[in-house]
């Protein structure tokens, strides 16, 4: 280093007797500072240091300038993700986070224990469900009261329950969960087909969190939306189906082999993509673009592949990985378990449970409790976990799992007790 | 002092607050985006600046550090990220960090903001609302009341 580039020696001046404390700034320049704090956790902490700072932080204003920061500071760093069990009759939920290596830790959470006491006395010792999820949200209901929702956060540990939903019917055929990030938004919605003597009607249910109540539309939906007759398949839906969130958009797989998708927030609009091939099949976002992960059955040429929708519009699917099947088994050193010995069937075997949002290559498969990562691009399959997924994948119609991802800043819950 | 340099550069007189005036080349000066600007507009009479928001101690720093990002392209990053480092270093023994962030702010010097704001961020870093409070004199301006209330409802971020 040349003499010239290093800071040249100063001699200690006299002190300075007025000079801006950190107090004299106002708040731009405060933000300035606070969104450089490395996590959104260190952040939040800083809210106890005085009432300024407290009410800096908790504006939208803030949160927005820190997750920008965040990003710019962190250009590739892909979002840590999770995924999430429960189980009938099991007492938490199982959370596998997954970070950037691929390592993946377990953890336990009592769901239920979150909720905020004055709401159902009850609730809080019930066992509860998770239903699906948006980004960083789960929507949850108690086992035993299945028409008590809440929305709970696992990362804040913060949950929020909803007001009851006024139609007496407590297992529609759809449900889902989707967020509005800008505006700090969420909707629940609940599909359900109204019984009728001529034609095929569907009820949807919406819960709105801006005014904080359920809204009911029925809607008749054109043919073209529903190609299919009412008394044959009944809406083509399988049976109560937690859709796929992502894009601002519910997502779910028809009994006719199409994607539905759903816009909440312009109620009123099905369409309807026709799915690239047939099988057992789930839906993911990875990388951008939804994606459609699904096992072809075709006996000894049964396959994994991966499909990926380039647009809504022009729905159009481009296919990513195949892989045949029977190499991926090969793979493994302990062999999968099978009911049955008909190839086949074996697709059948193995429940999908998640495509990992960073790379659409990796898929979760779980079979007879051991959960699988199953890697495309290297044609592999190995045991992630072999014995965390107890109750789960067990059986063909078992509970899934559900996606959650860990934003630089986690979603805000309010603290808001139904008005009932 | 003389008003060019070797190279005939147009040399700036900069007056700080307190009436020191500090002569530069116009390409230092010109760090500052504020001062480009008054440059621009035509608002140096006779090659003075007046900057009536910045004391000379402060812009004694300040002029360092445009001195030092005149002078180096961007393929000495890695140099002038130890150079800025060192000088962030020496800058806090002999003003108040929260000094040159305004100063920083008011010349709009965007990677002296960075630099400024980065540091005071990583002060903060690791340390509990306690320790942020007496590193930098801050009131507790809660009740215990308030700032139970506060705990509790960010819990998360306290365990």
């Amino acid at each position: 280093m040349a003499h010239d580039e290093c800071p040249p020696k100063r001699t200690r001046t006299p002190p300075v007797l007025v000079s801006a404390s950190i107090n004299d700034l106002d708040e731009e320049l405060l933000s300035e500072i606070l969104k450089r704090l490395p996590s959104a956790k260190q952040t939040t902490a800083c809210k106890l240091v005085s009432k300024n700072w407290c009410s800096l932080i908790s504006t939208p204003f803030f949160v927005s300038r820190f997750v920008d920061h965040y990003h710019k500071r962190h250009p590739d760093e892909p979002t840590p993700y999770a995924f999430i069990t429960t189980s009938f009759g099991d007492d938490c939920a199982k959370l596998f986070v997954h970070d950037h290596a691929y390592k993946s830790s377990e953890s336990l959470m009592k769901l239920a224990s979150y909720l905020p006491s004055t709401y159902h006395p009850g609730l809080k010792y019930c066992l509860s469900k998770i239903i699906t999820s948006c980004n960083d949200l789960l929507l949850c209901s108690s086992q035993l009261h299945s028409k008590l929702y809440y929305i709970f956060n696992p990362q804040t540990k913060k949950a929020m329950p909803l007001p009851p939903f006024t139609t007496e019917d407590p297992s529609p055929l759809i449900v889902g969960l989707v967020c509005h990030n800008q505006k700090q938004s969420f909707r629940v919605v609940r599909i359900r087909e109204v019984e009728s003597t001529s034609k095929l009607l569907i009820a949807v249910e919406t819960y709105c969190r801006e005014v904080n109540k359920w809204d009911e539309v029925v809607l008749e939906p054109r043919p073209d939306q529903f190609r299919f007759g009412y008394s044959s398949c009944k809406l083509g839906f399988t049976y109560s189906t937690s859709a796929f969130s992502w894009n601002g958009f519910m997502h779910w797989l028809s009994k006719d082999n199409k994607t539905v998708v759903y816009n909440p927030y312009k109620p009123g609009l099905f369409s309807m993509i026709d799915n690239p091939a047939s099988g057992n099949g789930c839906l993911g976002a990875s990388q951008g673009s939804l994606v459609f992960f699904l096992l072809v059955d075709m006996g000894d040429a049964s396959a994994a592949q991966i499909w990926e929708l380039t647009d809504y519009n022009t729905t159009q699917w481009i296919i990513k990985h195949s892989v045949p099947l029977k190499q991926l088994c090969k793979s493994l050193k302990d062999p999968l378990v099978f009911d049955s010995e008909d190839p086949s069937e074996l697709t059948k075997d193995l429940k999908l449970l998640s495509v990992d949002p960073n790379e659409n290559h990796i898929v979760y498969l779980a079979n007879f409790g051991k959960l699988y990562l199953c890697d495309l691009k290297r044609k592999e399959l190995e045991v992630a976990n072999s014995s965390a997924l107890d109750g789960i994948g067990s059986d063909r119609y078992g509970n899934g799992a559900v996606h959650l991802m860990f934003p630089s800043w986690p979603t805000t819950i309010p603290a808001v007790c139904p008005n009932t | 002092m003389s008003i060019t340099t070797e190279n005939n550069e147009k040399m700036i007189t900069l007056m700080s607050s307190d009436g020191e005036e500090f002569v530069v080349e116009e390409a230092v000066a010109a760090q500052s985006q504020t001062i480009k600007h008054l440059i621009e507009d035509g608002c140096s009479t006779e090659g003075s600046i007046p900057l009536p928001n910045v004391t000379g101690r402060v812009l004694s720093e300040v002029i360092q550090y445009c001195k030092k990002h005149s002078s180096s392209d961007d393929k000495e990053e890695k140099e002038l990220e130890a150079w800025d480092a060192e000088f962030v270093k020496a800058a806090d023994d002999h003003v108040a960090l929260t000094d040159l962030m305004m100063a920083a702010n008011f010349l709009d010097i965007k990677g002296l903001l960075d630099l400024v704001a980065q540091t005071l961020a990583n002060m903060i870093t690791g340390k509990s609302p306690e320790e942020v409070r007496r590193m930098w004199n801050i009131k507790n301006d809660f009740t215990p009341e308030e700032a139970e209330k506060v705990r509790k409802e960010n819990q998360w971020a306290f365990e």
